[in-house]
């Protein structure tokens, strides 16, 4: 299968088609793999794909990460289905173009959660929750896929992934804000839940901005819970579910539990899931007439 | 040096002691997770305060998540409140506690990296002493443990430390077999807290099996990198510019998870957080990842691009700090591997100049890339 | 109209957000009606309901409200035409946000009320008022968060001129 992306990623840079192929290369060591970018025919013999490629590549399409600076035209990526969620989200938010991106898909079967788990092969111990029930196991968006691609039902609503946001829902209010007080005790604010979501994309984000201080930079209660409260927010609708929020976390604190709630809600309410479609809008810049009011006086 | 044998299934009872002699105790702790997580959660070790010897993990688990440096270079705290009271502004001064504190469990690399704070924070000979540092400094005490089994990220023997070293240790501990510790007073603080643990204490310890206990951990790590020739290689001012620094960086995104689990960095921020005309100035952990680190007020940033960013980084850790304050910049612990979400390793750095050291015909900067 | 407000030991800060159009005039009608209503809240006006950013509302518990109220035009009046859609989604979504981290929406109050409405105006915020008043001070959102030096300051024994 990785023959057939190297073949294709070979033509493309041959034929001059595309600019760079973002892949997936050996890591710095076994149980890793890290990004690469291909500029050179010669260097695709580096592209690998296997349980170990847990990394969201999308994120090097986003305008955050200098990809409009870095002068590439049209751009190869390798994606697995995760990721091609949130390649269609990029595009049906006007991020990228859909003739700028060449979607060299490949099947998953799943991904191994943390290298330390890793042990040759992928299994129920290792296996990400983000993994469980998915339905892009095939991708959905492919410019090429090795192989033929059968024909997925994915008109199944999300189903939240994490036992923890049911769990959380079955306590009462001021234990949940008890575990959420406890949980983010360990919140430095780096931000790296930021700088890996590939649809964080402000030029300026909101926390950085000084005058006025929306956000206080510093890492107490009030900061840290502004701070999450708002990245959830800004992510209604739009988070993929991706779960490297989670992964990125240097301090292994469940940040995506807001979301993957927030992906259930907006599914229940307005029937969307974020990164099927091209074109359909995300639910809060779009309305019904009669959407739903029960709470409103 | 005095010395002595302590048994490893005693050091609950060790910290049931000092909590009893109203010193707060630091240990490593497993988080405990409320309930079903899936199968991603894994098990949080982190340096916390402990009630009671019941529920430690000193000496098991490599290393907590956080290190030792947020307990003397704090996440965040005020440095005054001041109010505005018509045209003048009043300072108002902020008490700071701080209670004699032991942590105790301390992996070498994180006790040789207290040096490297000290050198910016307390240091006499530029004239500034941060007081706040300087105060938790001196009412800390280290208990440190020698590791048994460092992990694939760990590289202290490429940075001239080791796996059993007690640089920076006040109290150091290493296993000699049989469920002993060879115990080894190293400073006035250390014998202190020696004095509080006498009862546990016994006999004279036994060099020879430290030494030799020390030796045999030394031959399991397996990253090993040269770091001699990086300094003289990065203080050539044509290497600046390499391509390898741009090929090596590219795929950095600027998360700062490295700088913040780091325990030498130590970059920091204040801001004033008002509340209409009252408010508190505050300082809290920042990173030179970050894309507004070197942003000027005109707009300019002399580090645009992520890859430079990065290679201020390496060059803070393996020149500057060196140049400068005569201290290591990096300690080996391999927290800035595992954190980082891309893989991108400063081991890959190192040893990409040692590479370059011995070739020096090797290409010096790639056009195309910009 | 002359009601008796009652002072309790316990005065809720209320912080509403309101539209200009359609709510705040509905609120200043009461106002040169003369009719009476819990002066607990503060009003910020805005040009739409649209306008309402979650932030704002996370920002008054921070500072220290107790409750939030939010208000626009009705659906169909709003004068730009379609804020308060927008507005009505948003704190859906927000409402089941801040239910998940363990905040009582019941603290959190949304309405339509149009620039006719005063006697709606009054009643609303009495409602509201009461209910806060006895659901008591934000428990979450306490002194610990709000002013999360507090317990920096040095004790002061006396106010210094």
């Amino acid at each position: 299968m990785i023959e057939q992306i190297r073949n294709q990623a070979r033509k493309l840079l041959e034929d001059g088609d595309v600019d760079v192929v973002i892949g997936y290369a050996e890591g710095s060591d076994p149980c890793r793999t890290t990004p690469v970018f291909i500029r050179k025919a010669e260097d695709v013999d580096k592209l690998i794909y296997d349980p170990r490629c847990i990394n969201s590549l999308p994120l090097y399409l986003n305008k955050r990460h200098e990809y409009t600076r870095k002068g590439w035209k049209k751009t190869a990526i390798i994606g697995k289905g995760c990721d091609i969620r949130a390649i269609v989200q990029l595009i049906a938010e006007n991020q990228l173009k859909r003739d700028e991106i060449y979607i060299l898909g490949v099947p998953c079967e799943g991904q191994v959660s943390h290298p330390e788990k890793w042990d040759g092969s992928l299994h129920d111990g290792n296996r990400a929750t983000k993994c469980i029930g998915c339905d892009v196991m095939t991708p959905h968006e492919t410019d090429f896929f090795p192989g033929d691609k059968p024909d997925v039902d994915r008109s199944n609503p999300y189903e939240v992934t994490s036992p923890k946001v049911a769990n959380l829902m079955e306590l009462e209010l001021d234990k949940r804000f008890a575990f959420w007080r406890t949980d983010f005790d360990r919140c430095f604010k780096c931000y790296a839940c930021r700088e890996v979501c590939p649809h964080c994309s402000c030029n300026v984000c909101i926390t950085d901005e000084t005058t006025p201080s929306w956000i206080d930079p510093a890492a107490h209660k009030k900061g840290v819970f502004s701070w999450h409260l708002t990245r959830a927010m800004h992510l209604v609708g739009r988070c993929t579910g991706c779960g490297e929020c989670t992964r990125a976390c240097p301090m292994d604190i469940q940040v995506d539990l807001f979301n993957q709630r927030m992906k259930e809600v907006v599914q229940d309410s307005y029937s969307y899931k974020p990164g099927y479609s091209l074109e359909d809008k995300h639910p809060l810049i779009t309305y019904q007439v009669d959407d739903r009011e029960d709470f409103i006086k | 040096m005095k010395t002595a044998t302590l048994n490893k299934s005693e050091i609950g009872k060790c910290i049931d002691l000092l909590v009893q002699s109203d010193l707060r105790v630091i240990a490593p702790r497993l988080i405990p997770r409320l309930d079903e997580d899936g199968t991603d959660s894994i098990d949080v070790l982190t340096f916390t305060e402990v009630e009671s010897g019941d529920d430690h993990q000193v000496g098991e688990g490599l290393l907590p998540l956080n290190g030792v440096k947020e307990f003397l270079f704090a996440k965040h705290e005020p440095l005054f409140a001041y109010e505005k009271r018509g045209k003048k502004v009043e300072i108002i001064p902020v008490h700071h506690e701080y209670p004699q504190t032991v942590i105790i469990g301390v992996r070498p690399c994180d006790a040789a990296s207290i040096a490297s704070l000290e050198s910016v924070f307390s240091n006499a000979n530029a004239g500034f002493e941060d007081p706040f540092f300087t105060e938790r400094r001196s009412r800390t005490t280290f208990i440190t443990y020698s590791c048994t089994a460092p992990d694939a990220s760990c590289f202290c023997t490429s940075v001239d430390l080791a796996p059993d070293s007690s640089k920076g240790s006040d109290l150091h501990l290493t296993e000699i077999g049989d469920g002993r510790l060879h115990v080894e007073v190293l400073t006035k603080a250390g014998e202190a807290v020696a004095k509080q643990l006498e009862s546990l204490l016994e006999g004279e310890g036994d060099q020879a099996a430290r030494e030799k206990s020390g030796a045999e951990v030394h031959e399991k790590l397996t990253r090993l990198r040269n770091s001699a020739p990086i300094m003289d290689w990065l203080m050539d001012t044509a290497n600046f510019d390499d391509e390898m620094w741009q090929r090596l960086g590219e795929k950095c995104i600027g998360c700062g998870s490295c700088t913040f689990v780091c325990p030498t960095c130590h970059c920091f921020d204040i801001v004033d957080e008002n509340k209409g005309s009252k408010g508190y100035r505050v300082k809290f952990w920042d990173s030179c990842q970050f894309d507004h680190f070197t942003l000027h007020a005109s707009g300019h940033n002399p580090r645009d691009w992520q890859y430079k960013r990065y290679r201020n980084r390496f060059n803070c850790k393996f020149k500057i700090y060196p140049e400068k304050f005569e201290t290591q910049g990096c300690v080996g612990c391999g927290r800035c591997i595992r954190a980082c979400p891309v893989n991108l390793d400063i081991t890959e750095y190192m040893a990409e100049v040692a590479h370059k050291a011995a070739n020096p015909n090797a290409i010096k900067a790639d056009p195309d890339f910009e | 109209m002359g009601k008796k407000i009652e002072i309790h030991d316990f005065e809720p800060k209320i912080m509403a957000f309101v539209c200009k159009w359609c709510t705040y005039s509905g609120a200043d009608l009461a106002g040169t009606s003369r009719m009476d209503y819990s002066p607990n809240v503060r009003m910020v006006r805005l040009p739409c309901s649209g306008r309402i950013d979650p932030q704002f509302m996370i920002k008054a518990f921070e500072q220290g409200a107790d409750g939030v109220f939010i208000s626009g035009c009705h659906p169909g009046d709003c004068h730009y035409n379609e804020g308060n859609y927008y507005a009505r989604r948003r704190n859906t979504t927000f409402r089941q946000l801040m239910d998940f981290n363990g905040i009582d929406i019941e603290r959190i109050e949304f309405s339509w009320i149009s620039a006719a409405e005063a006697i709606k105006w009054t009643e609303v915020i009495d409602a509201f008022t009461d209910k806060i008043r006895e659901l008591g001070r934000h428990p979450q959102y306490n002194d610990d968060i709000v002013d999360p030096y507090a317990q920096f300051l040095v004790q002061k024994d006396q106010e210094s001129a």
